[in-house]
């Protein structure tokens, strides 16, 4: 049990680390050279950052998204990987299969959204409200979900390795099929969440 | 039996949601052939004569949830004519376009297809009865509705 700890915490502060290096960017860092320095919007690698934008697929690796307005957006598969999307708005984007290894979402919007199939590796969310979306299939690992809001949503198969869950809310989620090693779940909320066939999830929780 | 939370939460929100689609009576033979089509930009948009039947199909099938004359003040349903409104700030003709046919494209999908998640619906699918030349009077009219 003790070992599984050890895990989890070396994990978070991997993923405590990677934030305090992307914090290092300005905005000016992951923009394209061609996007205006005005109040224009920002276009990165094609993609231009407003709501409802259309970019499955794009590369945003390394994006400064501090408090942009993605509400809506098509990310299907977009790869933010170390983005910074702290205080973002996601709310109803479809990230269905994003990579958002070593992202920073914390107080970021994203309820009601799809990700599916999506990869947080050492991912924050701390504090994010992520409130009915999807996570049916994707996984967790080492990621920081401290206080995050996943009320009535869904983690069908979605995996949670060494990740750091303390005081998260998973109250009236689907839990079916999920997977739970390893993690802090000191002061986690599962009221009234469906755990049918779920692996690791404890009687207590219920 | 964890599943039943889920099954009061589905029941509950099927007797909020008791609004049923159908095709509203308007008359939209005046609107050009090139409006029978789902694809952005809105052929119509600017358009007096789609502005007016646009009005009269939302007040009909929208209103109930998004506000007479899309007035979605104090409305369960979100207030539309806020939609696309950072797009008109953007200087560069090129972004702008391209931000309005987002725009566009997001409003068609969400009255073909409505808004489900996890097998409740918030908002029926009006595929089946509106046509593409009345979805984009509808685009129309809220773009020029007062705010």
């Amino acid at each position: 049990m003790n070992a599984a700890l050890y895990l989890a915490c070396a994990a978070v502060t991997l993923a405590c680390v990677a934030g305090a290096t992307a914090s290092a960017q300005t905005p000016g860092d992951t923009a394209d050279p061609s996007t205006p320095t005005s109040d224009e919007p920002l276009v990165i690698n094609g993609c231009p950052i407003w709501p409802h934008t259309r970019c499955p697929g794009v590369d945003l690796r390394h994006a400064n998204l501090v408090g942009k307005n993605l509400a809506g957006a098509d990310l299907r598969g977009a790869d933010l990987t170390r983005a910074d999307l702290r205080g973002a708005n996601l709310a109803t984007a479809d990230l269905a299969g994003a990579n958002l290894t070593g992202a920073r979402l914390s107080k970021a919007t994203a309820s009601n959204a799809d990700f599916r199939d999506a990869r947080f590796i050492g991912a924050d969310l701390e504090g994010a409200r992520l409130m009915r979306s999807d996570f049916s299939g994707a996984e967790f690992i080492g990621s920081n979900l401290e206080i995050a809001r996943f009320n009535n949503a869904w983690f069908v198969g979605t995996r949670f390795i060494s990740n750091d869950l303390q005081e998260t809310k998973f109250a009236s989620t689907n839990m079916k099929d999920a997977v739970f090693e390893g993690n802090v779940v000191r002061y986690t909320i599962f009221t009234q969440s469906a755990m049918e066939g779920c692996q690791g999830c404890q009687e207590s929780w219920k | 039996m964890r599943t039943i939370p889920f099954l009061v939460l589905a029941l509950a929100a099927q007797g909020a949601f008791a609004f049923e689609p159908f095709t509203p009576q308007v008359d939209a033979a005046s609107l050009p052939q090139q409006a029978r089509t789902w694809i952005e930009p809105n052929p119509l948009r600017g358009s007096q004569d789609a502005i007016a039947i646009g009005r009269i199909a939302f007040n009909q099938t929208c209103a109930h949830c998004h506000g007479m004359d899309a007035n979605g003040s104090r409305m369960p349903a979100p207030d539309l004519r806020r939609l696309g409104l950072g797009c008109k700030r953007i200087k560069d003709d090129a972004l702008r376009q391209r931000c309005t046919n987002d725009t566009d494209a997001y409003f068609i999908k969400s009255v073909r297809y409505g808004k489900q998640k996890f097998g409740i619906v918030h908002m029926p699918a009006w595929e089946p009865y509106l046509k593409p030349e009345l979805v984009w009077s509808l685009r129309t009219f809220i773009e020029n509705a007062p705010r």
